[in-house]
């Protein structure tokens, strides 16, 4: 049964119709991580992941992120087929932090998190902590996966305790220098699993 | 009366079931001359708890009654008082209306806390003398109702700074207590809020 008011059409076929306004952020997929998680992979056609020419672009809200070892960066890697994680990105990253004992303080920019066309992982949070109430939150946004005509760029901002009691914002942002369509976007930690945490991935309207 | 179509029920319970986006408008306050600015849960409909993992207040056209104050917010985390302890980094980039060399990106440790109680500056100096002159941005905050981890929040506003400067300052940090926050107060450093509006958000991550 459709509803139709003043000539729209509100809903039809178990949906709402296209003229009704939902806003422009749709929530697609959610990934909770538990103990000893290794990854946390988002492959376009599966698993309800929508993640091509649907959206202009997406974005992973990531949050209350707890890592199984302290001091590790998290990281993210992107592929083109759901198996090989080797495409060149570059990218810069930087971040601010302060110590709760107010011993150390700074805005840098952070060598060894950046990319030169490197096949890499690319770092999006720093120095994470794993005690009982430490934590990482932030958002990971990448635009247009699925073109195939241009490259394809991502901003990072992350929040997060370091691992010895700092407040460390970290910003990551690049490209990643393909031009065939991306269809896996892979997290994890560069040491040890993730403890526990979610991931939700938006697709952004145009 | 529930609204069924083709299986799929679109409404039901005084509800909407269908998706209607995952940004969710909560609650918008409007200042004038206002002494704060104020969200607290359960409180004239404002929800800040655990029906959404993430709440973004967006800061529309803050204008200060009095110029060059700075733009503060606080949380509560129990009781009434807005003093939850903090850890925070600041850094900001600015740029002269005279182009007088005075652009740059730069750490702020003057607006860094740790472990402090006091206030968050969210951005200062805001307003030279018109009244076009005020301050915009968006403020995130993660898993407020977490009573296992401490809560990580992220600023970044740009302001009509009272140097004649175009001020961007971007501020990450965490309320260190796991204690839930149910309430977050914006304020002026002194005097009253004239105008503006502080609008809030939920994030669905389902």
């Amino acid at each position: 049964m459709a509803v139709i008011s003043n000539g729209t059409t509100v809903f039809d076929a178990g949906a709402l119709g296209s003229g009704v306004p939902t806003g422009g952020l749709t929530h697609i997929k959610t990934l909770t991580a538990t103990d000893d998680t290794a990854t946390m992979v988002f492959t376009h056609g599966t698993s309800s992941v929508v993640f091509d020419g649907t959206y202009d672009s997406y974005i992973f809200k990531i949050h209350n992120i707890h890592p199984e070892q302290d001091g590790w960066f998290m990281n993210v890697d992107f592929s083109i087929n759901g198996s090989d994680f080797d495409l060149t990105k570059l990218s810069n990253a930087f971040r601010a932090q302060q110590t709760e004992s107010n011993s150390a303080q700074s805005l840098a920019y952070v060598t060894g998190a950046d990319n030169a066309n490197a096949a890499a992982v690319q770092p999006i949070s720093f120095d994470s902590s794993n005690d009982a109430d430490h934590a990482m939150n932030g958002e990971l946004q990448i635009w247009q996966p699925a073109s195939t005509t241009f490259v394809k760029h991502y901003t990072s901002r992350f929040q997060a305790t370091g691992s010895s009691n700092f407040s460390a914002d970290y910003y990551a942002n690049g490209f990643i220098n393909t031009t065939t369509a991306i269809t896996t976007v892979k997290f994890l930690m560069a040491g040890a699993d993730f403890d526990s945490g979610q991931i939700s991935l938006y697709g952004v309207k145009g | 009366m529930a609204i069924i179509s083709d299986g799929t029920t679109i409404a039901d319970a005084g509800a909407v079931a269908a998706s209607l986006g995952s940004i969710v408008h909560i609650k918008t306050l409007t200042a004038s001359s206002s002494a704060n600015l104020t969200f607290v849960d359960g409180a004239s409909s404002v929800v800040l708890d655990n029906t959404f993992p993430i709440y973004k207040f967006e800061l529309i056209n803050i204008h200060p009654q009095t110029d060059t104050q700075a733009l503060e917010v606080n949380f509560r985390d129990g009781g009434s008082a807005y003093d939850a302890t903090k850890t925070s980094n600041c850094f900001y980039s600015y740029h002269s209306s005279a182009n007088t060399g005075l652009a740059a990106v730069e750490h702020l440790s003057s607006f860094d806390l740790q472990q402090a109680t006091g206030n968050q500056t969210i951005n200062n100096n805001i307003g030279a003398g018109a009244a076009d002159e005020c301050l915009s941005g968006e403020l995130w905050l993660f898993n407020p109702s977490s009573t296992t981890f401490v809560k990580h929040y992220m600023i970044k506003t740009t302001s009509y700074h009272g140097a004649e400067q175009a001020s961007t300052l971007f501020i990450g940090g965490y309320c260190n207590v796991t204690a839930a926050i149910d309430g977050v107060k914006f304020i002026m450093a002194s005097g009253n809020i004239d105008a503006g509006k502080i609008k809030l958000y939920g994030i669905k991550d389902s």
